[in-house]
């Protein structure tokens, strides 16, 4: 089954393409969109989420239209932008809990989440006290927190130290056993991380599409 | 539910529930000098106090600030990220705005009246009609609020950034309005909703308002749509 198919998709800002006639086909599983800044990974994920409309051609996430039905596919879905601001005037575990009642999932995953990430440790301290690794790693926790189908991930292993990177890691590995489809934007690739599907980006297309394993 | 659960959001957005209360006490500060000026401190100078030029302004920079907080800041500093994160739709993040401004808007000015007026005679409670009044002056300030909402709303959407949305505010709000009235019209406006009684008070404002109202509308169909359209902003 396909899980996110874009045909033709494209997205422009201003004067600029960010992204241009991309047609893609993922099924589940792990699937990383590879390429340098400014590419269009990023914007094909945000497309994909229904943070922005698409300028042209058409995009399907779990049968969704992301940009008119977020609140259906949100239900089964969660993510991480890189760069996104966090709250500073609340704690972290304060905002992981308003999300987790917002979105209707008990707390205590995020609880159990944050003590793998280590996160427990400092998130009762407000988020404008931590430093950008602190921040990043309750961001990565605003999406893994959450039960879903699809997880978006966007330059999830900046920022963070290798301990983290290697936890981050079994945590993939674990959540593309159990069925999921995970989305990795990424310019880094960790050693040993094994995906079903690399698509590199460059200047906004699709340049290659490879399945390495089990896709579909 | 989950309506409830943004406007609780929102309510706590920035602390802006703090600038309320804030508000609260610069209300009662302005309507205790009725006392120090030896005006008779009683309910009906209160309501008199209307006429003065520090309510409707305090009224409207704080329904500026409100909008400002709630719209430009959240949207131009890419707080817009996390509501989307909540997987709420864009019609009902407007109606939860919406819901929370009157919240933050209206309550102060009326709790500061209610309380000031209890405290100068505390058999006010007891006279016929104070609680029908309160509720009347609630319900005009919360309908004051809203007329103000779509431009300040649109002001936001179109700013994007709270330093720009703020300057533009408070240069119409000093610089444009007076009694004789400026696009927004906050003193006549405030006068009819918060002065008179309520029924009258919206006949009259349909009547010399009604094109004000009109654009007011156009306004909030402007805000709504920019709003539905819109993408979200990064910082």
């Amino acid at each position: 089954m396909e899980v996110v198919v874009a045909e033709n998709l494209s997205k422009r800002f201003g004067f600029t393409w960010a992204l241009r006639g991309v047609s893609l086909k993922l099924g589940r599983g792990l699937h990383l969109l590879l390429g340098p800044n400014g590419s269009g990974k990023t914007t094909f994920l945000k497309l994909a989420l229904g943070m922005l409309k698409p300028t042209s051609g058409l995009v399907r996430v779990l049968g969704f239209d992301p940009w008119r039905e977020w609140p259906e596919l949100s239900k089964r879905a969660a993510f991480a932008m890189e760069g996104a601001p966090l709250p500073w005037w609340m704690s972290g575990r304060a905002l992981l809990s308003e999300l987790c009642s917002m979105r209707g999932f008990p707390f205590a995953n995020a609880e159990k989440l944050a003590g793998e990430l280590g996160v427990s440790g400092y998130w009762e301290r407000p988020i404008l006290t931590y430093s950008s690794g602190m921040a990043k790693r309750v961001l990565l926790l605003t999406a893994l927190s959450f039960e879903a189908e699809l997880y978006a991930l966007d330059e999830p292993f900046t920022l963070v130290d290798k301990a983290t990177i290697a936890k981050l890691m079994r945590m993939l590995e674990e959540l593309k056993s159990s069925g999921c489809t995970i989305l990795v934007a990424t310019h880094y690739l960790p050693e040993g991380l094994e995906a079903d599907t690399l698509v590199r980006f460059e200047e906004g297309r699709v340049v290659s599409v490879e399945n390495i394993g089990r896709a579909g | 539910m989950k309506l409830l659960k943004l406007v609780k959001w929102y309510l706590g957005f920035f602390h802006v529930w703090a600038f309320s209360l804030a508000l609260f006490f610069a209300y009662i500060f302005t309507y205790d000098r009725f006392a120090i000026l030896g005006v008779d401190p009683s309910w009906d100078s209160l309501l008199s106090g209307a006429e003065s030029l520090q309510e409707p302004v305090l009224m409207a920079a704080h329904a500026a600030l409100v909008a400002a907080i709630l719209f430009s800041f959240e949207e131009g500093e890419g707080y817009s990220y996390l509501r989307h994160l909540t997987g709420a739709g864009r019609l009902q993040v407007l109606a939860a705005k919406w819901l929370a401004y009157l919240l933050l808007v209206a309550p102060p000015l009326v709790a500061a009246k209610a309380l000031l007026s209890v405290s100068w005679d505390y058999r006010m409670l007891a006279r016929p009609g104070f609680v029908q009044a309160l509720a009347e002056l609630l319900a005009g300030a919360a309908l004051q609020a809203s007329y103000l909402f779509p431009f300040y709303a649109l002001w936001a959407l179109a700013t994007k950034r709270a330093t720009y949305f703020v300057m533009g505010a408070f240069l119409e709000l000093y610089l444009l309005e007076s009694f004789w009235g400026g696009p927004l019209f906050v003193y006549g406006s405030h006068f009819m909703l918060l002065r008179l009684p309520l029924g009258p008070a919206l006949a009259r404002l349909v009547r010399d308002l009604g094109l004000r109202l009109a654009a007011s509308l156009a306004h909030l169909a402007a805000a709504a749509y920019l709003e539905l359209r819109g993408e979200v902003k990064w910082k």
